[in-house]
């Protein structure tokens, strides 16, 4: 589970971003009430990928 | 995570069990959304009940495509709420956590623990949490006594590795004046190092973890005075580095290990070793300011002071959010090296504007007052 604290991850930390890798799964992208109202309509958990271009 | 993991087509069947949110945490139309669940580490998995807004499944790090799956089973679990008293007490442990709540979600964690069925298959998820919620909490005694004493029992799991490492971690964040430290520093550092020779576990792990495994080793060994040990391992870490790059299929996987390539460059004093990969991932990756951030580091360990400012000039260009006053201040230290004192302080002060734009939520007010303090610690 290497994760990266973020008050700590100044440069040095992290992946890469990538924008294109998203075909599998059909993530709504920096959209919280959106992503939520379509939880909520289909009856489905929403999952949640918190990251950062590092 | 997105360049090995999410694009796996293996996931296909999850595709509709879920809906599917990537908050990018330094994107300022995600400010509402961090505050009401602050991220304190990178990357971080929740699941969500939309009915109450509450978090059932939480997991702070990267996971490889088998971790996921199992991931993404057990916050369908979770959500279904069919678990046992210990699944229940472990979804509340996660709710209390996303919400900052640590020093509760700590004892719920504990409590989850406790009432675990015998071959609980969810004991090395709550353990890795239980830790990294103390580090959070820096208590760090307490990480490394209950990593020492559950690692027997996670023993050839990845869980087992990142239990044994975070456990290595708080050790060496121990006050040396407790007694406790010694002891606990040993043991730990001898289960990371078991957990990194097991050829089964490693083969569980991904790249990046396995790189968090030499880290903590090399951290040990630094801290045991041992500079040749660590030497040894920093220049096996570069070399086991190297090789994932290489093995890479996309330039997406390659560049993952870009930043632990260059901290273990840094660290080996080769910073020139740096360059070529950074200026490859500049070329594949013309949008992001990571790969002229990091040249900029390279260069300033190189001395190459013109050039390193160059490059931070092209990251701040294109960065945003909270993670561009990370390169306001590599631009300062490259004045101070410099022996620019007025462009140093000018970049500081730059640095204290811009973080005054970002929202709340990013944690601004503490990076502002550590800002004003540098200033103030600057000559003028």
């Amino acid at each position: 589970m290497k994760f990266r604290m973020i008050a700590l991850a100044i440069l040095l930390a992290g992946t890469a971003a990538i924008a294109s890798a998203r075909q599998v799964l059909p993530f709504v992208e920096n959209d919280y009430t959106r992503a939520l109202a379509r939880a909520k309509a289909d009856n489905l958990p929403l999952f949640v990928d918190a990251w950062a271009p590092w | 995570m997105r360049a090995y993991v999410f694009t796996d087509k293996a996931l296909g069947r999850y595709a509709g069990r879920f809906v599917w949110l990537s908050i990018d945490t330094e994107n300022a139309a995600n400010a509402a959304f961090l505050k009401k669940y602050p991220i304190p580490a990178l990357p971080t998995m929740l699941v969500v009940d939309p009915r109450q807004q509450a978090v059932v499944m939480r997991y702070a790090g990267g996971a490889t495509v088998a971790q996921l799956q199992k991931l993404l089973d057990d916050g369908e679990h979770a959500y279904r709420a069919r678990g046992s008293s210990a699944d229940t007490l472990l979804s509340s442990a996660d709710n209390l956590a996303s919400e900052g709540r640590n020093a509760e979600a700590v004892k719920v964690y504990e409590k989850a623990i406790a009432a675990a069925p015998k071959k609980w298959g969810r004991l090395g998820r709550a353990t890795e949490s239980l830790t990294f919620t103390m580090m959070l909490n820096r208590e760090s005694d307490r990480c490394a006594t209950l990593a020492r004493d559950l690692y027997p029992r996670l023993k050839g799991t990845t869980s087992g590795a990142n239990v044994a490492s975070t456990g290595l971690s708080c050790a060496l964040d121990i006050d040396a004046q407790n007694a406790s430290r010694a002891v606990l520093v040993k043991t730990l550092e001898a289960d990371t190092r078991q957990a990194f020779d097991d050829p089964r576990v490693r083969a569980k792990m991904s790249g990046d973890d396995i790189s968090g495994l030499y880290d903590a080793l090399i951290s040990a060994r630094a801290d045991a005075k041992d500079e040749a040990g660590a030497k040894a391992l920093r220049e096996h870490w570069a070399a086991f580095l190297e090789k994932e790059a290489a093995t890479a299929k996309t330039p997406e996987q390659r560049a993952v290990y870009d930043s632990h390539r260059l901290s273990a460059y840094l660290a080996l004093n080769t910073p020139e070793k740096a360059i070529p990969m950074l200026e490859q991932s500049q070329k594949d990756f013309p949008d992001d300011y990571n790969p002229p951030a990091r040249l900029a580091l390279a260069y300033n360990a190189m001395g190459r002071f013109d050039d390193a400012l160059a490059a931070s000039t092209t990251a701040l260009r294109k960065a945003y959010g909270p993670r561009k006053i990370g390169i306001y201040r590599t631009r300062a230290d490259i004045f101070a090296a410099k022996g620019d004192k007025a462009g140093a302080r000018k970049t500081i002060e730059e640095a204290i504007a811009y973080a005054r734009t970002l929202p709340e939520a990013s944690g601004t007010t503490r990076t502002i007052a550590a800002l004003e303090k540098k200033l103030a610690a600057m000559p003028q």
